[in-house]
């Protein structure tokens, strides 16, 4: 039992999308709470900052006045129930139950009390020893609600638990999870995107668009008095239909012309009367606001795709260039021509933003709680470009952005080629050597880099090209995020890898197809003279990974292919600087 | 899609499997048949795969050998004990870090995790056998741990990528929505890969095992490099090597050479015949959800 008021919480994540923008939002001690909202609008994001499964970016979240940001979901003490159901496999149902207790370290017969007083709650003790893979949607659920209820939690979050379910199932489920409420008195937090579920279930619903509440209140209240075109569309079935008008002020009221229709609102209505005549606006008509009327002041439509609906008929209306959707009672009703007339006092009005122009209209039995504040932060700017755009585009543009791009990697082309076969040249003749001395000849050298250097560019030039290919697809396909491009490429480069090991059965192919022999042997002894020094090679272990998380850093975020690409010349290059002096003390070199 | 073959096809490519099962089984036939031989009738050669008179003596001979391979006081039977050792150590060390560190990799969010991952799987295209056979051999010794348990830590090292790739793979395919559920049942980070993730990964962990095991009973060259100082502490493959210079004669013992290879590779076999199925089901798991 615990009242939840949110102060100014948002939540970005890391790449800079902001899911929730704000919200301010008081959620009454022993109420049945309801977000409503599109799907990705944030409410689950926000339950999740609740349950403090996510951090919070900024603002507070409190529990009954204590500030709960940062703490651990368990000392929250806050049950929640998934639209997955995610029980435990490998646990029967009776087990699952139990998992909270366990968790809290009760006692053997508690537990064993409370599983069977919440089994016998929600009907499933005759379930109690199967596995769930062996359940039905239904009982899974009910499975996940007594979990949830078993630990008794203050704050109980719910996020669209029923969507999976159908219709029959989600309606028995629905009143015995409000009988439920009924009985514990606890806090409910439920998440949904259907509204009719919302307008059922909730003493108060926010309706959440784009990380932001756009209005709270008991759903008649939001009902009746959206404060936005977007609230007025978004609940009830079918959507309100929008109307551009253009206001007439007169003495008492104000007219607002539909073309189709006119309607008359009186000024006390407004929350400003002082229009300017011949002002844009918009006039937002709920379908089963429309009736039949032999009156002439009607309007002529004309009626077709009629779908009845028991008592009541659902159609599209035709005037003049615009069709709508109205629903009418009554029979007898065909395709043709039908004089149609609004009921006024049910008409929304907003202003060209879509704000509410109207007061709101007293709806009655329902206490008024929490008040959003107003927002008023701009959307922020998206960037959708990929992360590899993101990153060049900061430094370059348009065909700076091509001309440096390739430049990078000409020079990395080079370096593949170059470093590991003069390096490996070197190292060759230094290991071939078996006496105590050895005579260097530069032309001996020229010799073995020579055929290193021609073996290197064959897999040089197929790694580059790799590169290369892998940098153009990213810059042009820039809908694939950065992350899942390069997954995706080193995904395939590895499975590739697998399938040629598997294939041949020989661990190296792969190496010595891409930069060839060169790196491998000289890796190895350079392994050789290092380790037999240490000490002398303990920097260098440490000057390369420090090398290798600069560079990282650097190039983020296409570290991981610079990294990997880097690693063979890189450690090359750091060995050789300290299997140099050995190279000096045992070689006499000859010009 | 249903692959279909024309018959053409379909005889060569018998004909081909064919002839890999020959070349696969010839070995093991001659071994086995060689094994129940005497010495005198594996020196006549011929095409005859299992003799008139088979005899168990070279078994009866290898298992109840005072001095086999390279010690004076180890026989067979404590041969056979040091590879299980091992291979325990090795598969128990596997199962317990794969699972931790894959968790770790696949659910954890600390800074650094990419490029240590990545790295990590780097170590997956180095040959652990040739390029660090040596600094492994100087760090080993250096600090003491040319025993048993250093080759099951290096045996549990070198093969730590792979098999890190085929469990998170198989973690991927656990809902994050249960870490969340059991977060909200009151479990840290620790407890729920003990009690959640642990429990649900078992069918790669016992793949895992099973590779590790096969893998750490047949391995050859970290055994014979690394337990050197106690020669008694050998494993069974390196032992069954050693085998051909005993026996007294100077002449090279296949007999009992052969009864020893089929006296160290029964144990997989046989352990391959009863768990095949989680072998292959393990990796194509792996490899499909990876």
């Amino acid at each position: 039992m615990a009242k939840v008021i949110l102060s100014g919480v948002r939540r970005t994540y890391e790449d800079g999308t902001e899911a929730v923008r704000g919200v301010d939002l008081t959620i009454e001690d022993g109420s049945f709470f309801v977000l409503l909202g599109p799907s990705g609008c944030g409410k689950t994001t926000l339950l999740r900052m609740i349950a403090g499964l996510d951090p919070v970016t900024e603002g507070t979240i409190e529990f009954d006045g204590r500030c709960v940001n940062g703490e651990e979901p368990k000392k929250r003490n806050t049950a929640m129930v998934f639209q997955n159901y995610s029980l435990y496999p490998d646990r029967n149902v009776y087990r699952n139950i139990a998992f909270p207790l366990e968790s809290l370290h009760r006692k053997a017969e508690e537990i064993d009390r409370k599983v069977t007083e919440v089994a016998s709650l929600l009907d499933i003790t005759n379930i109690l020893n199967r596995k769930p893979r062996t359940l039905s949607g239904g009982q899974k659920q009910r499975v996940a609600l007594a979990r949830a209820l078993v630990r008794e939690p203050s704050v109980f979050l719910l996020d669209e638990p029923f969507a999976n379910l159908d219709p029959s199932m989600r309606k028995a489920l629905r009143s015995d999870l409000l009988a439920i409420h009924a009985k514990t008195k606890c806090t409910f937090l439920y998440v949904t995107h259907d509204q009719a579920e919302a307008m059922e279930m909730g003493d108060r619903i926010a309706v959440m668009k784009e990380g932001k509440i756009e209005q709270t209140g008991s759903p008649m209240e939001v009902f009746r008095n959206p404060v936005n075109t977007f609230v007025a569309g978004f609940l009830g079935r079918p959507k309100t239909e929008i109307f551009p008008a253009s206001l007439l002020p007169g003495e008492k009221s104000i007219l607002a012309d539909c073309g189709a229709f006119r309607l008359t609102f009186p000024k006390e209505r407004f929350r400003d009367p002082a229009v300017l005549d011949g002002e844009k606006a918009q006039a937002g008509i709920r379908p089963d606001s429309f009736v039949r009327t032999e009156d002439p002041a009607g309007f002529t439509v004309i009626l077709s795709d009629l779908h009845k609906m028991g008592a009541k008929t659902e159609a599209v209306a035709s005037f003049e260039d615009r069709s709508f959707h109205v629903l009418l009672g009554g029979e007898g009703l065909t395709e043709g021509p039908l004089r149609l007339a609004v009921r006024e006092e049910e008409a929304l009005l907003f202003d060209e933003d879509g704000r509410s122009l109207l007061l709101p209209v007293p709806v009655e039995d329902v206490p008024v709680r929490a008040v959003p504040k107003a927002f008023s932060e701009d959307a922020a700017e998206q960037d959708d470009r990929s992360g590899f755009a993101r990153f060049f585009g900061t430094f370059f543009s348009g065909w700076w952005d091509l001309l440096m791009l390739n430049l990078l990697f000409l020079v990395s082309c080079i370096g593949i080629i170059t470093i590991p076969a003069a390096v490996t040249a070197m190292c060759r003749i230094v290991i071939a050597m078996e006496e105590e001395e050895v005579y260097f000849l530069w032309k001996d050298y020229w010799k073995a880099f020579r055929k290193d250097f021609f073996r290197s560019l064959l897999g040089g030039v197929i790694l580059a090209a790799l590169l290369y290919a892998f940098a153009q697809a990213g810059r042009f396909y820039g809908q694939l995020s950065a992350t899942r491009g390069y997954l995706l490429f080193l995904g395939a480069v590895m499975f590739g890898m697998f399938l040629l090991v598997c294939i041949t059965g020989i661990w190296f192919f792969p190496m010595h197809a891409m930069v060839d022999l060169p790196v491998t042997t000289l890796l190895r002894n350079a392994f050789v003279l290092a380790v037999s020094n240490l000490k002398k090679t303990l920097p260098a272990i440490a000057a390369a990974i420090v090398s290798f998380v600069l560079i990282g850093v650097m190039l983020w975020p296409y570290s991981v292919l610079y990294i990997i690409s880097y690693m063979f010349s890189l450690t090359a290059l750091i060995c050789v600087w300290f299997v140099y002096p050995e190279i000096r003390r045992r070689v006499i070199i000859k010009e | 899609m249903h692959f279909r073959m024309s018959t053409p096809g379909k005889i060569i490519m018998y004909i081909f499997l064919v002839l890999i099962v020959i070349i696969t089984l010839v070995p093991l036939v001659y071994t086995a048949g060689a094994s129940v031989k005497t010495n005198f009738e594996i020196a006549q050669g011929g095409i005859k795969p299992f003799p008139d008179h088979p005899t168990l003596d070279n078994f009866k001979q290898v298992w109840g050998m005072n001095s086999v391979g390279l010690s004076n006081n180890a026989t067979y039977a404590d041969y056979t004990k040091n590879s299980v050792i091992v291979s325990l150590m090795t598969v128990c060390f596997v199962v317990f870090f794969t699972s931790m560190s894959a968790y770790c990799f696949q659910r954890g969010n600390f800074p650094g995790r990419d490029i240590l991952y990545w790295i990590f799987m780097g170590t997956m295209f180095v040959a652990a056998g040739s390029v660090t056979m040596f600094p492994l051999m100087q760090i080993t010794s250096k600090l003491g741990l040319n025993n048993r348990l250093g080759v099951a830590i290096v045996q549990f090292s070198t093969a730590g990528a792979s098999n890190l790739f085929l469990t998170m793979g198989y973690l991927k395919t656990i809902s994050k929505d249960m870490d969340d559920a059991a977060r909200i049942d009151g479990c840290s980070f620790f407890s729920i890969w003990w009690r959640i993730i642990l429990p649900l990964s078992k069918p790669i962990l016992a793949t895992i095992a099973l590779m590790s095991f096969r893998g750490s009973w047949n391995n050859y060259l970290m055994p014979m490099l690394m337990l050197t100082k106690r020669s008694e502490w050998t494993t069974l493959v390196v032992a069954v090597v050693k085998l051909q210079s005993t026996g007294g004669s100077g002449a090279t013992q296949y007999n009992l050479m052969m009864a020893g290879t089929m006296l160290a590779a029964m144990p997989m076999v046989i352990l391959f015949l009863i768990m095949n199925k989680m072998f292959v089901q393990g990796i194509t798991q792996g490899a499909v959800k990876g």
